[in-house]
């Protein structure tokens, strides 16, 4: 009797450690993809705060752009745990874990090229990188409101993984003031399987 | 939920140390009392650095500085004393407290030596930047400082005096006080342009003179066995000639290649007078 007593005790505390295991694992549960494409927006900087807008037009001192790197998602990696019949993990029947987004590549480089004279230093087809800052986020405090470079944000571009969506998003703004009445931006950013997505924004108009 | 915890431990910590003080002590006085404000501090002509104290909370605006104050005297048999404040906004978050040591030369006359802080608030001090700038920058605020506090630590003589149920506590307090340091970090966005600066203030302690005479009438009122109910009334006016300085590290565009330099602003004068009424139990 005593022995089938001890018995059942260990069997309650192995059944009980195994129980405090049981929570959902969203780190578990990722979807691949491979980045596929490229959309620019345009952001109104002229006023306090950043803000997407359809139209384009842009002071020749705010000129930014919203860009996305697109990716296609490929397949959904789950890691699933053994299962002993007989004796399995009481578990969570509905885990709210947010989407888990790997990528398939990494972005090693972001060029931009301008379409059309900016001033007489930078002229048309010229790679005007340097001349661009970023930030990663468009309505987040004002400490991530201030500017990275670009090479710091190729940093900040390859994180473990996205969530939600297999979307990178960031924005850049142009640090000297355009002096022509448009201007236009071709984007390039090169993955490290070799492949380059490019893209351009529309032709905007600079107004005074 | 953090206030309550901090007033229920301070409510313990006081009955035991009364308790435990029965030995030593044979004269014990707390005190509850309600009071104003009144800070004045003289405004000094905009420069180019911004001045904290051109932004303080001052005359007229007494809603801010209501305050309520605890406070704890022990007599002991050796002719010190023992004082502790705790003083409270009307919003009942701790701002400032007082200790002091008082030692008896004889029956009236004898030392005081004590540490005390208080609390002081800003107002919108991004408005500096309007003037500065010129209105083309939208000021922003990245790290805000809604308040910052004076420190002081002192000695002085004390006057004590019973009559019949009377009795009146003087003490000039002179010693060393400084604005306590605090970060600040503020950015301005230029109008129509993606121009951004960031401003970053660490300031520093700043020590000056300080003189605050103070007079407390006391009242006794009803006696309920041992224990005397009451009634109190203070009035101390502190004045004091200082700055708040600060490092100024300023960032253009990002924060790389930061621009560091120290700012001494000019001494505003400070004055503050404490007006409070409140009740006493002493056993």
């Amino acid at each position: 009797m005593r022995i089938a007593f001890k018995l059942l005790i260990i069997l309650l505390l192995v059944t009980s450690i195994r129980l405090i295991s049981s929570c959902c694992s969203c780190e578990d549960d990722f979807f691949s993809f491979d980045y596929e494409s490229l959309k620019i927006g345009n952001i109104d900087n002229s006023g306090q705060w950043s803000k997407p807008t359809e139209e384009n037009v842009m002071s020749r001192a705010s000129v930014a752009f919203e860009i996305q790197i697109i990716g296609k998602e490929i397949a959904e990696s789950k890691f699933r745990p053994i299962h002993f019949s007989g004796f399995n993990t009481l578990s969570a029947q509905n885990c709210n874990c947010d989407e888990r987004f790997i990528s398939n590549q990494t972005i090693s480089e972001i060029k931009i090229r301008t379409l059309n004279d900016i001033n007489s230093d930078y002229c048309s087809n010229e790679d005007v990188t340097s001349l661009f800052l970023a930030n990663t986020c468009l309505s987040c405090t004002d400490v991530g409101n201030f500017y990275i470079t670009i090479s710091e944000l190729q940093k900040r571009l390859n994180p473990e993984s996205i969530y939600h969506q297999p979307i990178n998003k960031f924005l850049i703004y142009l640090t000297v003031p355009v002096e022509n009445t448009k201007a236009q931006f071709e984007f390039e950013v090169l993955l490290s399987d070799g492949r380059s997505i490019i893209a351009q924004t529309a032709l905007i108009e600079i107004k005074e | 939920m953090r206030k309550k915890i901090v007033l229920i431990i301070l409510a313990l910590t006081a009955v035991n140390v009364t308790f435990a003080a029965e030995k030593y002590f044979f004269k014990k006085r707390v005190s509850l009392y309600g009071g104003f404000r009144n800070v004045n501090l003289s405004q000094k002509p905009l420069g180019n650095n911004l001045d904290f104290l051109n932004y303080v909370y001052t005359d007229g605006q007494f809603d801010i500085y209501q305050y309520s104050e605890v406070e704890l005297k022990l007599w002991s048999k050796e002719n010190y004393q023992i004082e502790t404040k705790i003083s409270f906004y009307d919003n009942l978050t701790p701002y400032g407290f007082n200790v002091s040591f008082n030692y008896l030369l004889n029956s009236r006359v004898g030392v005081e030596a004590g540490s005390m802080a208080s609390r002081l608030y800003l107002t919108e001090f991004n408005q500096f930047y309007s003037h500065v700038f010129d209105q083309e920058f939208y000021p922003r605020t990245i790290e805000r400082q809604w308040n910052f506090s004076l420190g002081s630590v002192y000695i002085g003589p004390t006057f004590q005096m019973n009559y019949k149920w009377l009795q009146f506590e003087t003490t000039l307090k002179a010693g060393v006080s400084s604005y306590l340091p605090f970060h600040q970090q503020n950015s301005i966005k230029k109008y129509q342009s993606n121009y951004k600066m960031v401003f970053d203030y660490q300031t520093n302690m700043n020590a000056a003179f300080f003189v605050m005479p103070e007079i407390e009438i006391f009242a006794d009122i009803v006696k309920l066995n041992k224990i005397l109910l009451g009634g109190r009334f203070k009035v101390n006016h502190y004045y004091s000639r200082n700055a708040v300085n600060y490092k100024l590290t300023t960032y253009e565009w990002t924060y790389e290649n930061p621009v560091e330099s120290k700012v001494r602003n000019t001494k505003h004068t400070f004055q503050q007078t404490d007006w409070d009424f409140g009740v006493f139990l002493r056993w």
